[in-house]
């Protein structure tokens, strides 16, 4: 019994001494100054988004216009479809409409050198299926006075380009921006660079089966105008830029 | 022999939880100083101290004749402070418009922050061009050449930065990415391959994504308009060019 109770008496001791109560002061400049995130197993940064995507359906309009198209009309209206799976990712449908005619470059190039590009085959319309990544949800504070949400989202699209003689496959990939007015209501940017087979809107006369493009009385060229299969075809990239709005419901 | 063992065990125990009250009272004492260390929000002090007389003496009634805050901020603490610090970046830059030649190139830009919302940038551009395929196409079957058509070599100019949206991304949900939205007004003098020192405007807007306080992720859109030869005619050019590149901010941030 005895031994016991001295056991018991070490062990006390021993516990007491192996952790002292003692207070801890620090000097006021050896304190961290720093804020550290602390890593914890599922990090989860946004509880409460105001914009919530998930399940929900999202229509657009939009102008887009094509910076690198040398001939064809640089302009096209478009309006696209997406239903939301969830707050990462969304897919839908693109609708675009060329707008008829060519572009100022093939204008200067018709007055200076005859060279009529009516001739050859223009894209007339595109509808692409679009998978958007949504990477990025956020929030922008505007002078300190509002706060606007954002996205700013990849995009990787599969479809078909229609030409006036032909209809060819195409992909696009890109990014994206949307900045919400209110919880429905958003103003969306797009940048992609489409990459397609299209015909080349060039053609020299050939002699005894059509003219080219070249449209002048005055040449030796007196064919008959080409037909839009006398253009042969490359790969085509084409980067784009849309400006639209857009309302989730 | 089975109590002793039972009063052994509450002992240990015991003499654990009062060792883990110790290292909780150090906690305490640590964040107590953290918290005398903080800034004191003297004009909050202030108001909150006045409200309280206030409430007690006037009616809910009175309410209605309160001054209407004269500034909302509606954020944290910027992450990426930059009044009085300086900002160097470096990118590649290419040029988005320009059908008939690749261009593509270096950016350096060196920038001083007035205040948080306001910023002088000085720029350079210096980008090389090649032949798209529609200019050697043109030239291959319609015998015209685009010698004429100019193209960019080099761009120095500079420009007024106002930052007016400071904003923070979520990456997947899982990581806070702060960035600022800005905008440019400036101008310089562009040199094309054929006359250089042509008077040019730009505007501009891009963002920087803070990955520190003194590094951060940057990409812009300048469109730089000037007079130049197009299809051999003087006409109106605009370059629209994309950077995207590094930014460094010095001197460090001294607070937060």
């Amino acid at each position: 019994m005895r031994k016991i109770f001295c056991y018991l008496a070490a062990l006390l001791m021993l516990s007491t001494t192996a952790y002292p109560k003692e207070m801890i002061q620090l000097p006021t400049e050896e304190l961290a100054r720093e804020s550290v995130t602390p890593v914890f197993d599922i990090n989860d940064s946004v509880r409460n988004r105001n914009i919530v995507t998930k399940e929900k359906f999202e229509g657009a309009i939009f102008y887009g216009w094509a910076l690198t198209e040398p001939i064809a009309n640089v302009s096209k209206l478009g309006v696209s479809g997406y239903y939301h799976r969830n707050e990462d990712d969304a897919y839908g449908l693109i609708f675009m409409k060329n707008f008829a005619g060519v572009s100022h470059y093939a204008k200067q190039l018709n007055e200076q050198y005859k060279l009529d590009f009516t001739r050859a085959p223009m894209p007339e319309a595109s509808l692409m299926f679009d998978y958007n990544i949504k990477a990025f949800y956020g929030k922008m504070s505007i002078s300190k006075n509002t706060v606007t949400n954002y996205h700013f989202f990849g995009s990787l699209a599969g479809g078909m380009i229609k030409y006036q003689n032909k209809t060819y496959p195409a992909i696009a990939t890109g990014l994206g921006q949307k900045f919400y007015y209110d919880k429905n209501l958003s103003f969306r940017f797009d940048f992609r660079v489409f990459f397609n087979q299209a015909p080349i809107p060039f053609l020299k006369c050939e002699p005894g089966k059509h003219e080219g493009i070249k449209n002048s009385t005055t040449d030796s060229c007196n064919e008959a105008a080409p037909s839009y299969s006398d253009f042969s075809e490359r790969l085509t990239i084409t980067s784009v830029i849309d400006i639209g709005v857009s309302y989730l419901f | 022999m089975k109590k002793l063992s039972i009063v052994l065990l509450c002992l240990l125990l015991g003499s654990f939880s009062k060792a883990q009250e110790a290292d909780n009272e150090d906690l305490d004492v640590i964040e107590l100083e953290l918290e005398k260390a903080k800034p004191k929000p003297q004009a909050n002090k202030k108001t909150s101290s006045t409200s309280q007389t206030e409430t007690k003496e006037n009616n809910f009634s009175d309410l209605a004749t309160l001054v209407p805050f004269s500034e909302v901020s509606v954020l944290q603490k910027r992450f990426l402070p930059k009044t009085g610090r300086g900002q160097i970046f470096a990118g590649l830059s290419l040029t988005t418009n320009d059908p008939f030649y690749n261009t593509v190139g270096a950016t350096l830009k060196g920038s001083y922050f007035l205040s948080e919302m306001w910023g002088i940038e000085i720029q350079y551009y210096n980008l090389t061009s090649s032949e798209a395929r529609a200019t050697k196409e043109l030239y291959d079957v319609q015998n015209i050449g685009t010698d004429s058509l100019s193209y960019t070599k080099q761009y120095l100019g500079a420009n007024v930065v106002w930052v007016p949206i400071y904003g923070k991304l979520t990456w997947f949900n899982k990581k806070i990415v702060p960035f600022d939205f800005y905008f440019g007004l400036g101008g310089g003098q562009t040199t094309t391959h054929t006359k250089s020192g042509i008077g040019t405007v730009q505007l501009s807007t891009g963002q920087i994504f803070a990955i520190n306080k003194s590094f951060a992720i940057r990409w812009d859109f300048s469109w730089n308009f000037f007079s130049a030869k197009a299809i051999n005619e003087e006409g109106d050019i605009n370059n629209l060019f994309f950077s995207a590149g590094a930014s460094f901010f010095f001197p460090e941030a001294k607070y937060r």
